[in-house]
Parts: C-alpha cells; sequence; structure tokens
C-alpha cells in the first residue's frame, strides 16, 4: 500500500474520531483542571472563578516539595522493580510452549480483576501480625515469633509492584514474542552463553520497549493513593493521597487541581526529559 | 417479594416487570405511600442499613410518607454536591443527615430551608446542642442522630481498661495506636486541650492551637496508623494487630456484644460527644413532609428505639427516655463530653489542615 | 544450573508472589467467620460513614 500525505479535508476524516475523543475525554477535563487550579477557593467549600495564583504559591513549600519528591521517587521505584522482574519472566515465558503461555496470560489477566482496594486489604492481611506470612515462617521454624511487616515502606512498595506487574507483564509480552529469534540463534551460534545473549542481545534490541514501559508504570504508579494509606505510615503517603484529601475531605478543589496540574507537569518533565536522553543516545550509535 | 419493594428503584422495575397487580395486592400501603415520598440522605454503610431496617418503615406506616434512601458521604462531599444541585434547583435528597461544621458551611451560601419548630410537637424535646441555628436564630437542623468518639482497647492486650485519654501519650503504648486521620475528624485537638491544657477553651487563640499541636505532636511514636477508613482500624482492634486508639463507642460495643475481644471506655475527661442533623436543601419541595419526618425522628420514643437498635446517643433529655441504666451506658455517659470546636474547623479550617497534615507527615 | 531449572524457579516465585493476594482473598470469600482477622468487612462496606467521605459499598468499588 502506498501512502499518500492527505490533500483534502476529507482525507483527515478518519481521525477526527480519535480526536474528538480526545479533546472530550482529556482535553476538556484538563483545562478544567487548570482552570479551576487558579479559581478562588471559599473555606465554605465551594469556590468561584478567579485568576489567582494562591493555590500554587500555597504549594511551593518545602513540606509539598517533601511529597512530590517521595511521590515521583516511589513511582521511579516500582516502574523499575517491575521491569526487574517482568522482563526476565515475560523473555522465559515466550520461550516455553504455547499451552504454557495461555496458562500464565489468563492467570495474569486474573491478577487484573482485583482492585486496587483489595490488593491493598489483602497485603495488609499477608503482612499483618496475627495473620500474615511472618507466621508461617515461625511455622517452618524459620523466625522465633510473628512480625508486622507493616505499616512501611517496604510494605507498599510490594503491593505497588504486584498492582502494576500484569501490566508490565502484558505490555512487554508483545515486544518480546515479534523479537526477530535469528537475533539469538546468531548469538548463540557465535559461542555466547544464554545468559550473556539474553543481556548483550535481547535487552539491547528491545531497548525503547523497555523505555517505554518504564514510563508507563511510572505513570501508573503515580497515581495511586489507596496504597499508601492502607499500608504506609504518613511519611509514604504520595501527593496523589492529598490532593485526594484536598478534594474530597477538604473540599478545596482549587488547591487539589493545583496539586494535580504540578503532578502531571512534573511527571510529563520527567518523561520528555527520558525520552531526550533516549533519542539522544540513538543519534550517537 | 417485601424485599424488593423496599427501594425505590426496585419497586419501579417490579412495576415494569408487569408485575403491579401482585405488588399492589401485597403491599397496599406501600402504594399509598407513593402519594406522599421524600428522599432522605443518610450516612452510607452501617448507618444507611439500620434506618432503612428499624426506622424507614416504621415511618412509613405511622404516616403514609414513603421514605426513598439515599447512601450519603459524610460532610463535605455531599455538601458540595448538594450546593451545586440546588444552584441547578435539584435536590439529590429532600432531608440529608449532615455534620456539624457541614452545617455551618452550608449556612454560609443559605443551602438550608430554615426549619419551623412551630411545626413540630416535639421540638422542645430537644437537647440545646442539637437545634442548629443560623447566626440570626433561623433553625438550619434539628439533631438527627449522635455518638461519641471513646477510647477502646483490645481486651486481651489490656487487661485492664485505659482511664484517662493521657493514655495515648504514654510511652508504654509506643507504636500500638490508631487515631483518625484528618484534625476535623478526630477532634484531637479538643482531646489534647481538655487533658493537657485546661479545657476546649485553650484553642480560641492561634498560640492555643500551636501549643496543641505541639503536644500532640507528642503521641507520634504511639501512632501506628492513621486511618480514614473505620474498617480497617475496627478489624486491626479486634485481631489485636493496633491494640488501642480512638473510635466509635457504638460500634465498639456491636462488636464486643459479637464477642470480639474489643471495649469502649469513656475516658475521665469525657468522651467526644459528634452528632449530625437534619437538615432541608433549599432545592427541595417537599417542605412539609420534611417537618413531619424531623418531628417523628425528635419523639422520645424513636430516640430509645433508635438507642437500642442503631446504638446512637439520644438527641432527647434523658428523663424523656424509658432506657434502663444499662441500657443508657451503652449509649451515652454522665461524664461530661469533650463537644469538638466545629467554629474552628469553618474559620480556620485549611491552617488547621495545614497544621495537622505537617505534623502527621512531617 | 539449567535454563529450564532457571525457568522454573522464576516461574515458580512470580506464581507465588502472584498467587498470595488471591489466595487471601479466595480463603475469605468462602469464610464467614466475623472474628476472622482478615478485614473481610473492610471491603469498604462496613464503615459507619462518619469518618470516610466516600460513602461505604458505595459505587466507587
Amino acid at each position: 500500500m502506498r501512502r499518500e500525505p492527505p490533500r483534502t479535508a476529507a482525507d483527515y476524516a478518519p481521525i477526527a474520531f480519535p480526536a474528538l475523543m480526545l479533546v472530550i475525554f482529556f482535553v476538556v477535563p484538563f483545562s478544567t483542571m487548570i482552570a479551576v487550579s487558579f479559581f478562588q477557593r471559599d473555606p465554605a467549600g465551594f469556590y468561584s472563578p478567579a485568576f489567582t495564583f494562591a493555590n500554587y504559591e500555597r504549594f511551593l513549600s518545602a513540606f509539598f516539595g517533601g511529597v512530590l519528591g517521595f511521590s515521583i521517587m516511589l513511582a521511579v521505584m516500582v516502574a523499575i522493580v517491575c521491569v526487574l522482574v517482568a522482563f526476565p519472566f515475560t523473555w522465559l515465558l515466550t520461550q516455553a510452549s504455547r499451552r504454557v503461555q495461555i496458562v500464565w496470560l489468563v492467570a495474569i489477566l486474573s491478577v487484573l480483576s482485583l482492585s486496587e482496594v483489595i490488593i491493598g486489604f489483602a497485603w495488609s492481611t499477608l503482612f499483618s501480625r496475627t495473620a500474615g506470612i511472618t507466621n508461617l515462617l515461625v511455622m517452618a521454624g524459620l523466625m522465633a515469633e510473628p512480625q508486622a511487616l507493616m505499616p512501611g515502606f517496604g510494605a507498599v512498595l510490594t503491593a505497588m509492584v504486584y498492582q502494576a506487574l500484569p501490566y508490565t507483564v502484558l505490555v512487554l509480552y508483545p515486544a518480546i514474542v515479534r523479537l526477530d529469534p535469528t537475533l539469538l540463534e546468531a548469538a548463540r551460534t557465535l559461542g555466547a552463553s544464554p545468559m550473556r545473549a539474553f543481556l548483550n542481545v535481547v535487552v539491547p534490541a528491545l531497548r525503547n520497549t523497555i523505555m517505554a514501559t518504564l514510563i508507563m508504570v511510572f505513570v501508573f504508579a503515580l497515581g495511586s493513593y489507596l496504597l499508601p494509606q492502607i499500608l504506609g505510615r504518613p511519611q509514604h503517603w504520595t501527593l496523589s493521597v492529598l490532593i485526594t484529601d484536598q478534594a474530597i475531605y477538604q473540599s478545596n478543589m482549587p488547591f487539589a487541581a493545583a496539586m494535580a496540574v504540578f503532578l502531571v507537569l512534573m511527571s510529563l518533565a520527567l518523561v520528555g526529559l527520558t525520552l531526550m536522553v533516549g533519542s539522544q543516545r540513538e543519534q550517537r550509535t | 417479594m417485601r424485599k424488593l419493594l423496599n427501594s425505590a428503584v426496585s419497586r419501579r422495575a417490579v412495576l415494569g416487570a408487569g408485575l403491579a397487580t401482585a405488588g399492589v395486592l401485597a403491599m397496599p400501603s406501600i402504594l399509598r405511600a407513593q402519594d406522599r415520598s421524600i428522599k432522605v440522605g443518610v450516612y452510607g454503610g452501617y448507618f444507611k442499613d439500620s434506618f432503612d431496617k428499624h426506622v424507614f418503615p416504621a415511618f412509613t406506616e405511622a404516616t403514609g410518607i414513603a421514605v426513598e434512601s439515599v447512601a450519603e458521604p459524610t460532610g463535605e462531599a455531599w455538601l458540595v454536591q448538594l450546593e451545586q444541585a440546588a444552584r441547578a434547583g435539584q435536590a439529590p435528597a429532600d432531608l440529608s443527615m449532615m455534620s456539624q461544621v457541614a452545617m455551618l458551611k452550608g449556612q454560609s451560601t443559605e443551602l438550608w430551608t430554615p426549619i419551623d419548630t412551630s411545626k413540630l410537637e416535639n421540638a422542645d424535646n430537644l437537647l440545646d446542642q442539637f437545634v442548629n441555628k443560623y447566626p440570626d436564630g433561623r433553625v438550619a437542623g434539628i439533631g438527627a442522630v449522635a455518638w461519641y468518639i471513646t477510647l477502646v482497647t483490645n481486651t486481651d492486650a489490656y487487661p485492664e481498661a485505659p482511664e484517662s485519654w493521657a493514655a495515648l501519650w504514654d510511652p508504654a503504648n509506643a507504636d500500638k495506636l490508631g487515631l483518625l486521620a484528618l484534625v476535623s475528624n478526630s477532634f484531637l485537638l479538643e482531646v489534647t486541650a481538655k487533658t493537657h491544657m485546661g479545657g476546649t477553651n485553650a484553642l480560641d487563640t492561634e498560640e492555643g492551637q500551636i501549643a496543641a499541636f505541639e503536644k500532640l505532636a507528642e503521641v507520634k511514636p504511639n501512632v501506628r496508623l492513621w486511618y480514614r477508613d473505620e474498617a480497617q482500624f475496627e478489624q486491626a482492634l479486634k485481631s489485636g494487630e493496633i491494640p488501642m486508639g480512638q473510635y466509635y463507642h457504638d460500634v465498639t460495643g456491636l462488636a464486643a456484644a459479637d464477642g470480639n475481644p474489643v471495649r469502649s471506655t469513656f475516658p475521665k475527661e469525657g468522651g467526644i460527644l459528634d452528632s449530625g442533623c437534619w437538615a432541608l436543601s433549599r432545592a427541595s419541595e417537599k417542605g412539609e413532609e420534611a417537618h413531619v419526618f424531623i418531628d417523628y425522628m425528635s419523639q422520645p420514643d424513636i430516640q430509645a428505639l433508635m438507642s437500642r437498635k442503631v446504638g446512637t446517643a439520644p438527641t432527647v433529655a434523658r428523663d424523656l427516655l424509658d432506657l434502663s441504666d444499662e441500657e443508657f451506658a451503652a449509649v451515652s455517659s454522665d461524664i461530661d463530653p469533650i463537644i469538638p470546636r466545629y467554629d474552628l474547623y469553618t474559620s480556620k479550617s485549611d491552617w488547621l489542615n495545614q497544621k495537622w497534615t505537617e505534623m502527621i507527615a512531617g | 544450573m539449567s535454563a529450564a531449572t532457571l525457568r522454573r524457579i522464576v516461574f515458580l516465585l512470580v506464581a507465588l508472589f502472584l498467587a498470595g493476594p488471591l489466595i487471601v482473598v479466595a480463603g475469605v470469600s468462602v469464610n464467614e467467620k466475623q472474628s476472622l482477622i482478615f478485614p473481610r468487612k473492610a471491603f469498604p462496606s462496613h464503615g459507619t460513614g462518619r469518618s470516610s467521605a466516600i460513602p461505604a459499598g458505595g459505587p466507587h468499588w
């Protein structure tokens, strides 16, 4: 099929529908949020149209800076751990038989059916002193007495990785499956061990996929607000938790909107930076 | 069938399915009641379940007014929805159960239609603190339910009940407490003021509020969980995972009655007495029905029924009630309660919220 | 260590990780005992709504 540049308005018709959807479901809500972030807060719980920077000023403090930094750090760690676990796993999965692959993919899809709340409470049980996994370790004689593994950073990280892992596998799977098998065969023929071939051929060949997956998981994890509440201490609360507090409990929509805009901008900047670094490296090679 | 007919949506569905005749024959009172109806917003979950079971059917039977109950979130979220709907002339519920802070905030936009107490036969029964008034004296809302937040403990972990809120500060309780996560629903500033500063009047000034925050910050090492979800703490308390904290007296009593190793104690400084009001949206056209409903709910008999069945503290004077000492003790206490400083959460809500968040998360 | 063994170990670890919460959810869904440690009622249906701004048992989950 030969591609021709669109000439008439009719040639653009096929993109009208996606464009419309993008406007309705992204541009309109996001613009509304930006507008509200400049509105005047009325302590009675409402807000009135205005143009004030007060909401942004309030956000610019060491306290909120610290929370923002922690949220981004947490999301980055979730993304890295997810890819570190999911990439080798998905690679091994594509090497397995068709039947094994199908069973695994169905199992992974079933994990997706768990909501954030259920994941949170399930892990809070597994990490509890009274009914948690440490009881199994005690039974096995590996520990003297059961311990609570939550609240804490590890508990938050584990549950967030659990939540994002199925998506990570499902995003990586098609790319890895499509990887040209002759690449690996060539490496093996030239004498590379399977581990070496994986690290030196498969990983570099899929660098862009890995980067895209990292970004997806990062953005996904940035929005998490229930797991840090259920499994963390207050210092592990993310900016999303504070946004929820402001929006739902304090009904301070303008401030909540300003924080959300800030969070979106920061993540866009990080994603942009990552892509820029990636493309520069590509040019050099 | 009876169960289906209890909710309006199902009722419509049943009628729509062509079973109208069966419905008429089975439930004549419901059909008659449809002539007059009222939508009542009640806190979702336990309260809505209890009201649907013990209160609304009896009300419909007594007055012929059908009740459609609406599950509402507490306080502010529902307040915002009501206000936005009222601006568009809509009322998602005619009457709503509103928190005291939400009552004050709604007053500022005249969201509440004033209640005419001359239409309420039982108005004189009500205790003063349960009549919410506009600054000019018009009645904005009438006490719906009242409850205590007390000091709760797991009886396995604490064989002896604590006597004072000072237990929250006791270094022996390190990493053992579950406390509410927000300044405006935990009322811990008031608890601090009453326990360590001579009374909630200490919070009148900003210096006093800052001193209370500083004193309260000392409990942080003892706190395991700052909870937003009640059920999360309740389960942890029952299992002993988090053996002490602040919680609702009524549901703790129900849990203890179910055989769980928990107890609720009124500390010597008093339990925190919080309450919700019935308030009528200005967009509602069911003023008449709303007055009938509020009057019905304010009867001593009904208040006693709610104390027995729902576990709430009565909003009318105790001597009008036929509650035994034991029944009264199950829902209330003669110890002078800690009354929250709702005024602060209206006038200084953002400042208090900011200080609070910095204190617990900082 | 052979490739097959490595694969089995990785599969086992991932399976255990993924299955943990599923087992808790499954175990709890068949157990009616109220005193069970797992916050069964805590699937947001039990809160009295006085502290949470989200209606218990509401449409959120």
